[in-house]
């Protein structure tokens, strides 16, 4: 195989055009096949890297909301008929899925559609869920738990995953007398 | 031509083409680095918008939990700019200082502001600041920190005037409070008016109900481990059930209410005629001098303002009508040199049964109390009967058939004990009570303005 040179047009000695040897062309196609190589796994890596960006940006909106609903609750139930009831939720919406009225309603609850500021399903994210843990803190101890319902201060952990596989934890103190709408 | 200088030329363009693929390579390579780094900065990008996310929300969360701390929190009447940030320090570290929510620290005052020293929380710090701003307004700014983050919140506080919270109670004591015997203090139009609250610091017991006492309302103490013991067959917050007196009992409340400040400048200057024992059976605006030591033993009408100089010992032993408001002086260090003692049968009524003539006109402005004695023993041990304002002594001893209605509070300014025994009966009125009483001064709350609410610095 030969190869022209549009700038090497001195003829060889036998009248042929001088052009690249085989294994020039060889050696080069390896050094550009590197590169390539070096080009794809870039993009792999970019895309993989983009991706978990845009998950997280997702999961920290996703808390974000949670955020805003805990803010709006009142820190304890107002409905008389379930004052007296222990922490947790009073009810539940569907199986699983409890009815929000107050803040301790959010124990342990998980949502799957996720929920926005609001409370209500955010639509079109399948496989993202937020899960609310509650604890009550001592006030002389904020890193202390106590028995649930016997403090006026609550830690709200939240747990944003897709697919199963966590991807933010993050969590504030909401106390009662002690909020801004 | 040469052979060999032919050979020369060729193998001089030799390795053009490793070059040119070194070439296309390198270009490949910057174009690879410049995608990897592009994406590892979004990927820090993501990172610092996570951090800057808990950084807020710690600031979220040192705002919410520093506008818990100020809640109930009073500053004194006078607070100022001068004043403010030693005022906030003081009022807010009784409650706060060396818990281990401030790591054994304690509030300390930093360029006229008071600072909340660092609070770790599970996903970040927080520091809160509280700042003077003119007279009527402070400001507070929060700190949440994380990883490297920062983030501010800050709120306005309205400093508003208020009556001390001791007014929230029918009764409210420095001292232990011991009610024995028949004794009773209720509620006039709601059961939870009859509350009582000992804020003694020298008495774990701070409270001693006994006998057939009856406290309509809760029971309160503020000390830490202070607890109230009970013994007879008493009825506590309306009920005689013991098996419910505990859901009326509440020890160690977290923030102490505040007690009030006295302040009798306005008052003392209106007992225009001093007392010399030969006025005949009305007086009107007196004030008894020190050491005077007078026993009215015959009925007598006391119209207006009573100011009694101390040292003191006023005995009514005879039959006194009281239209009006006493006062007493309060620099003497001997409580024992210092008493007022009802031991007749006495009835006192506000400054709105006094006549509405001159020498009355700026007496019956001073409306909502009856006695404002600091520094001074009040008993009570005859028959009285009284309509009247709040009364507030450093001692008060409530004996024998006194009976009244108290549109306010009773309140023991000293860590002495006040006692309720015999057959007294104190119906405390809170629907009629003055919103400013004469001669308390109103203590300084602090309420969020929530259309202030910003972030950032």
């Amino acid at each position: 195989m030969i190869l022209k040179s549009k700038w090497k047009k001195t003829p060889g000695p036998a009248g042929r055009k001088s052009a690249f040897t085989l294994l020039e062309v060889l050696c080069a196609s390896v050094i550009l096949g590197i590169g390539f190589v070096a080009i794809l796994a870039s993009v792999g890596s970019s895309t993989r890297i983009s991706q978990a960006s845009s998950e997280m940006t997702q999961a920290i909106f996703l808390t974000q909301e949670i955020r805003e609903w805990t803010a709006n609750l009142p820190f304890r139930d107002t409905d008389p008929a379930d004052i007296a009831k222990p922490v947790g939720p009073d009810a539940y919406s569907s199986p699983g899925v409890p009815y929000v009225d107050d803040l301790d309603d959010l124990m342990n609850a998980t949502f799957s559609p996720p929920r926005n500021g609001l409370g209500d399903a955010i639509t079109g994210m399948l496989g993202w869920s937020q899960t609310v843990n509650l604890t009550w803190r001592s006030p002389s101890a904020i890193n202390t738990s106590v028995v649930a319902g016997t403090s006026d201060i609550i830690h709200v952990q939240v747990t944003v995953s897709k697919n199963d596989e966590v991807l933010l934890q993050t969590g504030w103190l909401v106390t009662e007398e002690g909020g801004v709408e | 031509m040469n052979p060999l200088r032919l050979n020369e030329k060729r193998s001089s363009r030799r390795g053009a083409a490793y070059f040119m693929a070194l070439i296309l390579m390198i270009m490949m390579g910057m174009l690879a680095m410049t995608m990897s780094n592009t994406s590892v900065m979004d990927l820090s990008k993501t990172e610092n918008h996570q951090d800057s996310t808990n950084a807020r929300m710690s600031a979220e969360s040192g705002l919410s939990m520093s506008l818990y701390w100020i809640r109930n929190l009073r500053l004194p009447g006078g607070t100022t700019q001068s004043t403010f940030a030693t005022n906030m320090a003081t009022t807010m570290g009784a409650t706060i200082n060396y818990t281990s929510t401030l790591g054994g620290e304690s509030v300390y005052t930093e360029s006229g502001s008071a600072v909340v020293p660092t609070v770790t929380l599970p996903f970040g710090f927080f520091q809160s600041r509280f700042s003077y701003v003119s007279a009527d307004r402070a400001r507070l700014q929060v700190k949440g920190m994380y990883n490297g983050s920062v983030s501010y919140v800050t709120i306005d506080l309205l400093m508003e005037k208020r009556k001390p919270m001791v007014f929230d109670f029918g009764l409210a004591s420095m001292g232990q409070v011991n009610i024995q015997g028949n004794a009773k203090i209720v509620g006039l139009n709601d059961t939870t008016e009859g509350s009582v609250l000992s804020a003694t610091e020298s008495h774990l017991d701070a409270i001693h109900i006994d006998g057939s006492a009856v406290v309509s309302g809760d029971l309160y103490t503020s000390g830490e481990n202070s607890y109230a013991v009970v013994s007879g067959s008493p009825t506590i917050g309306n009920t005689t059930n013991p098996a419910e007196w505990s859901s009326h009992l509440h020890c160690g409340v977290e923030v102490p209410p505040d007690f009030p400040e006295l302040d009798t400048s306005a008052i003392v200057p209106l007992a225009t005629n001093v007392y010399t024992g030969t006025e005949g059976d009305v007086l009107t605006n007196i004030t008894i001098p020190a050491g005077t030591n007078p026993t009215f033993n015959h009925d007598m009408v006391i119209n207006g303002v009573v100011y009694v100089e101390a040292p003191n010992k006023v005995n009514f032993e005879g039959k006194a009508t009281l239209n009006g408001i006493i006062v007493t002086e309060a620099d003497h260090p001997d409580l024992s040199a210092c008493e007022l003692n009802f031991r007749g049968n006495v009835d006192a009524y506000g400054v709105e049964m006094l006549p509405a003539t001159a020498e009355f006109a700026a007496v019956k402005e001073q409306t909502g109390t009856f006695i404002l004695a600091p520094g001074f023993a009040v008993s009570f041990a005859g028959n009285v009967d009284a309509v009247n304002g709040s009364i507030a002594a450093d001692q008060l001893t409530f004996l024998g058939t006194a009976e009244g209605i108290i549109r306010g509070s009773v309140i023991g300014l000293e860590d002495v004990p006040t006692i309720l025994g015999g057959n007294v009966e104190i119906k405390i009125d809170k629907a009629n009570q003055d919103p400013d009483p004469a001669g308390f001064v109103k203590s300084i709350a602090l309420e969020p303005i929530q259309s202030t609410y910003s972030e950032g610095l």
